[in-house]
């Protein structure tokens, strides 16, 4: 492929800039190129139009602020510390901290956490710090209580190691339980579809080929003036999963673009609002600016299966999930964003005004961002133990025939307390347990099938011990037949075979 | 005028048809919006529209049968301050009381929301309450 990336053939960034000093450059937000070039064509659109703005504004968890705090009389070498009782890491010089925008208060829980503190700071409110040390001769003070406001502080500074993601996969559940997510609430059996991102106005989208977004890239963060230092963690740009970690002067930023949240069940995070020019520098970035919500295509996950590896159920693209309405498994289910496209649109509207105001300039990148990078996965190198080798294989069932004294009889001599309910080809259809015996003898009850369960929790030959568990705790049961792919009884794993093997684990 | 009620049949209630003669006898249509029941005790919320005194007779009605009636008002609020259209709240309302409007922005209606609290656990925001 003879190109060079980033090469300014169309236009360079000091015609640019020389235009929005002037105030005349010809800016446009994505969704405003994006049309423009369906009505008028990419070659004419690209030679009138110099630079793109984009924006997005969603959760972006991998945020935080560095703050220094400057000394206190005596000094202290603050070893641990806390900002509205939400702990910031204290691993750096003495009066230094970071606030991470997941961190939670450890007196209010998943209602306050790092994110909300970014906020109330940059809001201007006052925030309680409180910090603990051990005394040195140098920092002899060991415990401080006081109320600082952004104002108090030397720097603050927004430095978020992933921000603005290229695009992300939505997402459904498959169960039949809701799950509360950081993609939000999902309902069970499919039931809605939630995404994230905003398609035509997504900044990596737009330049797709990282042709000019790069180390020193001058962006909108938060409402004040940032710059991109590098790729983001999990930089992931062959698969289209493009990160940036940003950077700017917290204490020039606006509450309205940096919001605390809590994410149900999930914990704290922080919205973030991000913005990038694109310069139309050559005909490649043109193309990747212009492209539409129906050319940008994500995957519909399902979050119902508890792995790295959720498997996709279909290919979409923004234009439907935009719609409000997306088909999963040939049923129209109701589909709604987690970040707000509305405010990403005022955030690229914003950056277009600072351009043609002559009030933000464009940075050429020091170092393009690396485009072969991928994203690769933690592998758990202590051995974790599998269902088939702390289960029982000796398993005793029972027919849905069966009389109930029988099957009582059998529970006290083979010293069980569950016995699976197989059929003639012994597949699995209820349960009974010694305290559905001990009720069903009490009720005059004759058969089996009056009494078992039907609906049985399972459990696979080659699930984790940790997932039994917790199916054991989510359905308060104590007990779980392992089953086959035909769903024939091969096992049967109970609380009592998971205690003795944590109890053989610590004896010499 | 359009309100919405919360029936409650106390224990013994439940086996009798007494909506059904409501309806028979007032001639109010009702689209009912939740119900939970079981063997001892039951809740519905309805929806209806009626003049004044029609819904006066209706409550009236349910009363002298020894269910409870209390009208649903304004229950839905949200802190336009804290709210920042993001849409969390959309896809998992139950009777599609919230939508996206053609700006972007979040749009609640009072008239359909049946209180389940749905989106005041999915706001980010904490913008949602209700009361």
């Amino acid at each position: 492929m003879g190109f060079v990336r980033g090469e300014e053939s169309l236009r360079t960034y000091e015609e640019i800039n020389e235009k929005v000093r002037r105030g005349d450059a010809v800016v446009m937000t994505a969704e405003e190129f994006a049309s423009y070039v369906e009505q008028a064509g990419l070659e004419k659109a690209a030679k009138e139009v110099d630079v793109v703005t984009t924006g997005t504004f969603g959760a972006m968890c991998s945020s935080g602020a560095f703050l220094n705090f400057g000394h206190t009389e005596p000094p202290m070498k603050m070893y641990r510390c806390w900002l509205n009782d939400v702990p910031a890491y204290k691993g750096l010089a003495a009066v230094d901290a970071y606030i991470g925008a997941t961190a939670m208060s450890e007196t209010r829980g998943f209602e306050y956490g790092g994110g909300h503190v970014i906020e109330d700071l940059v809001s201007g409110r006052e925030v309680e710090l409180r910090a603990e040390a051990y005394g040195t001769d140098c920092y002899p003070r060991k415990y401080l209580e006081t109320h600082i406001t952004i104002e108090d502080l030397n720097q603050a500074v927004l430095l978020n190691p992933r921000n603005a993601y290229q695009r992300y996969v939505a997402a459904t559940n498959s169960t039949d339980r809701t799950l509360y997510t950081y993609m939000g609430t999902l309902l069970p059996h499919y039931g809605n579809v939630t995404f994230s991102g905003s398609g035509v106005l997504n900044p990596l989208c737009k330049d797709s080929g990282f042709e000019t977004i790069g180390v020193g890239t001058r962006i909108f963060l938060g409402g004040g003036v940032g710059y991109v230092i590098g790729e983001g963690t999990q930089h992931n740009p062959r698969k289209g999963f493009g990160t940036l970690m940003v950077k700017g002067d917290l204490k020039r930023m606006n509450p309205r673009y940096l919001r605390g949240a809590s994410i149900y069940r999930y914990g704290t995070t922080l919205y973030v609002g991000v913005g990038i020019p694109i310069p139309l520098i050559n005909m490649r970035v043109a193309k990747t600016a212009a492209l539409r919500d129906e050319d940008i295509w994500t995957e519909i996950v399902d979050y119902g299966v508890p792995s790295r590896n959720r498997p996709a159920i279909r290919k979409v693209n923004y234009k439907e999930l935009k719609s409000g309405r997306v088909v999963v498994n040939d049923e129209t289910v109701p589909c709604s964003p987690l970040s707000s496209i509305r405010m990403a649109r005022e955030i690229a509207e914003t950056l277009k005004k600072w351009l043609t105001e002559g009030i933000f300039f464009l940075t050429r990148p020091v170092e393009l961002l690396p485009t072969d990078t991928v994203f690769k996965p933690l592998e758990v190198k202590r051995r974790e133990p599998r269902v088939r080798e702390v289960m029982k294989a000796e398993v005793v069932t029972a027919k849905p025939t069966d009389d109930i004294r029988a099957v009582a009889k059998l529970l006290v001599n083979r010293g069980v307390d569950h016995i699976p309910i197989v059929d003639d080809k012994g597949v699995l259809v209820g349960i009974v347990t010694s305290w559905d015996l001990a009720k069903a003898l009490a009720l005059g009850k004759d058969r089996l099938m009056d009494v078992m369960t039907r609906r049985v929790v399972t459990a696979g030959l080659d699930d984790s011990i940790d997932s039994v568990v917790s199916k054991m705790s989510r359905y308060n049961i104590s007990g779980l037949p392992v089953v086959d792919d035909r769903r024939r009884v091969i096992g049967l794993i109970t609380a009592d075979d998971i205690s003795r093997r944590l109890y053989r684990r610590f004896l010499p | 005028m359009k309100v919405k009620l919360r029936i409650v049949y106390p224990t013994g209630y439940v086996e009798r048809p007494i909506l059904a003669e409501a309806i028979l006898t007032t001639g109010i249509k009702m689209n009912i919006l939740e119900a939970t029941l079981d063997a001892r005790s039951g809740e519905l919320i309805a929806s209806l529209e009626a003049e004044e005194p029609e819904i006066e007779r209706l409550v009236g009605f349910l009363r002298d049968r020894g269910v409870k009636v209390e009208r649903i008002v304004g229950m839905l609020k949200v802190d336009k301050d804290r709210c920042i259209d993001c849409g969390a709240c959309v896809s998992i309302c139950p009777v599609q009381a919230i939508e996206i409007s053609e700006d972007w922005s979040v749009r609640f209606d009072e008239d359909r929301c049946v209180g389940c609290g749905a989106c005041v656990r999915a706001c980010p925001m904490k913008a949602v309450t209700l009361v």
